[in-house]
């Protein structure tokens, strides 16, 4: 497996966003529908800060994955990040990288990673963990995929989702 | 190819040793080993037993002891409730046994059980991986925290936790924020680690709620640039924090800014919120550390030396070379300092350029190599003032280093030049009323006032600095003050302050005196003084050390340095004013340009004495790469300094945020900026747990009774 840091995977994610155009695709509503009154001050839900992990998904069905660049952010709510964690796939066990930049506009998480190693991930496959810090009332997150490409960089089809281990406003389970 | 065999690789070593320094390393593996220190009795315990199964069992949390360890006589105290209600860092309670072979030596588990260090070179930038194994000896849960020193010039922008095979990247954020997340995920039971900078080259790491038996690596990356000193380049990673002196802060300085140290357990006791634990003589910990530096010169290497450790060397290439601790048990108490020359044709002025894809911005490193031309000319008279460091800490081997260096230095003083002795402690002395002409006779007078200084009390370093700076210099002179001192000081930022409004053109020279200087205040001094540092480990020829300073300050430097270059962006060029260049010292440059104009050609211009100076620099663009992305951390991490050098002297309301905002945009460590990583996965069982400070060794050569306030 050959894999290389973030910084340097710029130039081909950057292609590859530009061959996508517009085609980004974004994610918060393939979430399934959460109960949209979930409750954010009542009895037993906890308000003050804590912690908790989402889990990122990327489907690329049968083609490997080789390639992503994932958009994580609260739409409403008060996340903090604090961790970013490896998926499932041998290809991408280790922790992606994420654009410092983005992080300090807003709190948003821009995490890419590529693989060109012959354990290529297909299917739905959970590719990083994202560790928060959650304040006040559940939030409302939305994942965005910027980019997804096979092992010649060409882009796919590929759909990304989420699991949160705990409340949000559009779904997750606790 | 020199295939030499290394430590750890296998159990019989065949008679392969070219590139083993020393004799007493494990040269004698494969006969019978003898010897009372640490490292052979360790090898007897592995040979009979069995390297394998020695790294088996170590590899097991929890198991019997390895055979790579001690074997303790673990003693719970009486009392670890209390003491673990009390929570303060520190008072972990005492663990100790006693080791047969040394039964004055007290061993004392500590929640660090080995630092591992990898580094690789590329031309002028080297990136390391620091990896600190913490591992809990005690049968509950406790926070570790850790004080530890890095290169002051470190850009330090990449962290990972790792727990078991789950590896968390550590993220960068303002420094309260980070301090206060740490402190929630500690209190909620989370596994949880956090980097701080106290000075850029000390840090704390502190890993929360680590469960009984179970291990936790932290990772820290970071790039700089090397120095090239004396015919050599020359990397270094130091192992401990000296043990600092803390005066009453001056007016406008916070009390307990310092960095404090402190007996082990005695946590709390210096006053300052930086604390350093020191074991006493007759103790032990189990940490050590492991060390790797691969070399790829791009250039054909000359001769690799490293005078502070045993180390194995092997040339992979004619221009690459990997270097390793003979011994992986190594006792981190010095600086590891390794130099390596090139070939004498090879060293030209010259810079790399690299394009950052993200941004498209260009970033610089630029070695710029004094002219031939400049040994020819000759130096003015000189005044030289010599500053020793009379303090506690130099007590012994440091400053007989001080006082041979200095010795030397006047024999090489020549008629019309002057010269002036000043040691300071608790306060400063000098020589005479006013600088002497250096005749044999003042000269004999300055050995018999060096005989008298043994070194002791604390270190008012502010009294040398006023003393050396505050007289009126005779203006035919030029006027070099030479600091020899190990800077084992907490209140660098009223050093540099007083320094300033005093240099009146004098330029400063520091020597960074013993094993483990403060290099962060030793660079900046002679950065400050328009002059340049030198180093006397206890390894070195005090006496050569001064000779190779003559021989730079024998001839004028190469000042007011300037690059002509269309593409420079002038106003992030670091260091913002250039230095002087002296024979023997090239100075690295760092800096952005404009891609656009990049191919126009890049001159240095600059005068020595009457003469002026131009030099061709070659540009050379290199590839995306990891070292590359460095060159882009270590501007940032120039651009950092240059901001905290100025507020020094010049008070700046938005140091802070100026700061901040390179920090987190660059992914640096800084001293308003920390790496945190918390694990959300899973709430660890029971309290918080107790804060255990990591102990460490007095740097070697230096008195803990002398040094470290309660240990005497």
């Amino acid at each position: 497996m050959s894999r290389r840091p973030w910084m340097t995977l710029r130039r081909p994610l950057l292609l590859l966003a530009a061959l996508l155009g517009g085609a980004a695709m974004t994610l918060a509503a393939a979430q399934p529908e959460g109960d949209p009154a979930a409750p954010d001050q009542g009895a037993g839900v906890v308000t003050g800060p804590r912690f908790g992990s989402v889990d990122l998904f990327i489907d690329s069905a049968e083609t490997p994955l080789a390639v992503y660049q994932l958009e994580l952010r609260a739409t409403a709510g008060d996340i903090r990040i604090v961790g970013v964690e490896g998926g499932d796939a041998r290809a991408f066990a280790e922790p992606p990288r994420y654009d410092p930049a983005a992080l300090s506009d807003g709190e948003r998480i821009i995490l890419g990673d590529f693989s060109t190693g012959a354990d290529l991930p297909a299917g739905r496959t959970r590719i990083a963990r994202v560790h928060l810090r959650i304040e006040g009332p559940a939030p409302t997150l939305e994942l965005k995929l910027d980019v997804a490409g096979d092992v010649a960089g060409n882009p796919i089809h590929a759909a990304a989702s989420f699991e949160a281990s705990f409340q949000t406003q559009n779904g997750s389970n606790p | 190819m020199d295939d030499t065999v290394l430590p750890g690789e296998s159990a019989v070593l065949p008679e392969r040793l070219g590139g083993v320094q020393d004799p007493t390393s494990f040269a004698g593996l494969n006969r019978e080993v003898t010897g009372t220190d640490e490292f052979t009795r360790r090898l007897r315990m592995q040979l009979q037993f069995g390297q394998e199964l020695a790294k088996q069992m170590s590899s097991i949390p929890g198991a019997l002891p390895s055979l790579d360890d001690e074997i303790w006589i673990i003693q719970k105290p009486a009392n670890w409730d209390a003491a673990r209600a009390d929570d303060i860092p520190g008072c972990g309670g005492l663990l100790a046994g006693f080791e047969p072979d040394t039964p004055r030596d007290k061993l004392v588990p500590v929640p660090l059980k080995h630092t591992d260090v990898r580094a690789h070179i590329g031309g002028l930038i080297a990136s390391t991986v620091v990896t600190q194994q913490f591992v809990n000896p005690y049968d509950a849960k406790i926070e570790a925290v850790y004080v530890f020193p890095l290169p002051e010039n470190a850009a330090v922008n990449e962290f990972v936790m790792t727990i078991g095979e789950r590896r968390i990247r550590g993220i960068i954020r303002d420094r309260a924020e980070a301090e206060q997340m740490y402190a929630e995920a500690r209190a909620q039971g989370y596994v949880a680690s956090l980097l701080t900078q106290e000075r850029p080259n000390v840090f704390t790491q502190k890993v929360a709620n680590i469960e009984p038996g179970k291990a936790i690596d932290v990772s820290i990356t970071y790039f700089h640039t090397l120095p090239y000193r004396d015919g050599s380049f020359e990397y270094v990673f130091p192992m401990v924090v000296g043990p600092r002196f803390n005066p009453p802060p001056a007016e406008g300085f916070a009390a307990g800014s310092g960095i404090g140290a402190v007996p082990r357990d005695a946590s709390g006791s210096s006053g300052q919120r930086t604390e350093v634990q020191y074991l006493a003589p007759d103790e032990r910990s189990g940490l050590d550390v492991s060390l790797e530096v691969d070399i790829d010169a791009g250039v054909p290497l000359g001769e690799i030396a490293c005078k502070s450790h045993t180390v194995a060397i092997r040339h992979d290439s004619g221009t690459g070379a990997t270097i390793r601790l003979a011994r992986e048990t190594t006792i981190p108490n010095k600086d590891f300092v390794l130099r390596f020359a090139v070939a004498d044709s090879t060293l030209q002025s010259g810079m790399i350029t690299w394009v950052d894809p993200e941004s498209g911005r260009g970033y610089f490193a630029m070695l710029v190599v004094p002219p031939a031309e400049l040994a020819s000319l000759p130096r003015r008279p000189m005044e030289m003032v010599f500053v020793v460091d009379a303090s506690g800490s130099m007590n012994g081997a440091p400053i007989e280093q001080a006082k041979a260096a200095v010795r030397r230095g006047l024999r090489m003083l020549e008629p019309g030049d002057t010269f002036q002795l000043i040691n300071f402690s608790e306060s400063a002395s000098q020589l005479g009323a006013r600088p002497v002409d250096a005749s044999p006779d003042s000269v004999r007078h300055a050995d018999r006032y060096l005989d008298k200084l043994l070194g002791a009390g604390g270190t008012m370093m502010i009294n040398g600095i006023r003393a050396s700076l505050d007289f009126p210099s005779d203006g035919e002179r030029t006027r070099f003050v030479c600091f020899l001192t190990d800077g084992f000081i907490g209140n660098e930022a009223e050093i540099l302050g007083e320094m300033r409004p005093r240099l009146n053109g004098a330029h400063v020279f520091s020597f960074g005196v013993g094993s483990a200087p403060n290099r962060y205040l030793m660079e900046r001094m002679a950065k400050l003084g328009q002059g340049a540092v030198a180093y006397l480990s206890l390894e070195d020829d005090g006496g050569e050390v001064m000779a190779n300073f003559f021989e730079r300050v024998a001839h004028p430097a190469l000042a007011n340095l300037a690059i002509e270059w269309p593409a420079l962006e002038q106003a992030e060029v670091y260091p913002a004013s250039l230095p002087d260049v002296y024979v023997g010292r090239p100075v690295v440059i760092t800096g952005r340009f404009d891609p656009a104009k990049a191919d126009a050609p890049v001159r240095l211009t600059g005068a020595a004495g009457q003469t002026d100076f131009s030099l061709d620099v070659t540009n050379t663009r290199i590839e995306d790469d990891a070292l590359a992305r460095g060159l882009r951390a270590v501007w940032a991490r120039n651009k950092i300094a240059a901001l905290m050098d100025e507020a020094t002297y010049e008070p700046n309301a938005h140091l802070a945020a100026d700061v901040k905002e390179i920090a987190l945009d660059n992914s640096l460590m800084s001293a308003f900026t920390a790496f945190i990583a918390v694990d959300s996965s899973r709430v660890t069982e029971g309290s918080t747990g107790t804060t255990v400070a990591v102990p460490v060794s007095v740097p070697e050569g230096v008195k803990y009774e002398t040094t470290v306030p309660g240990g005497g």
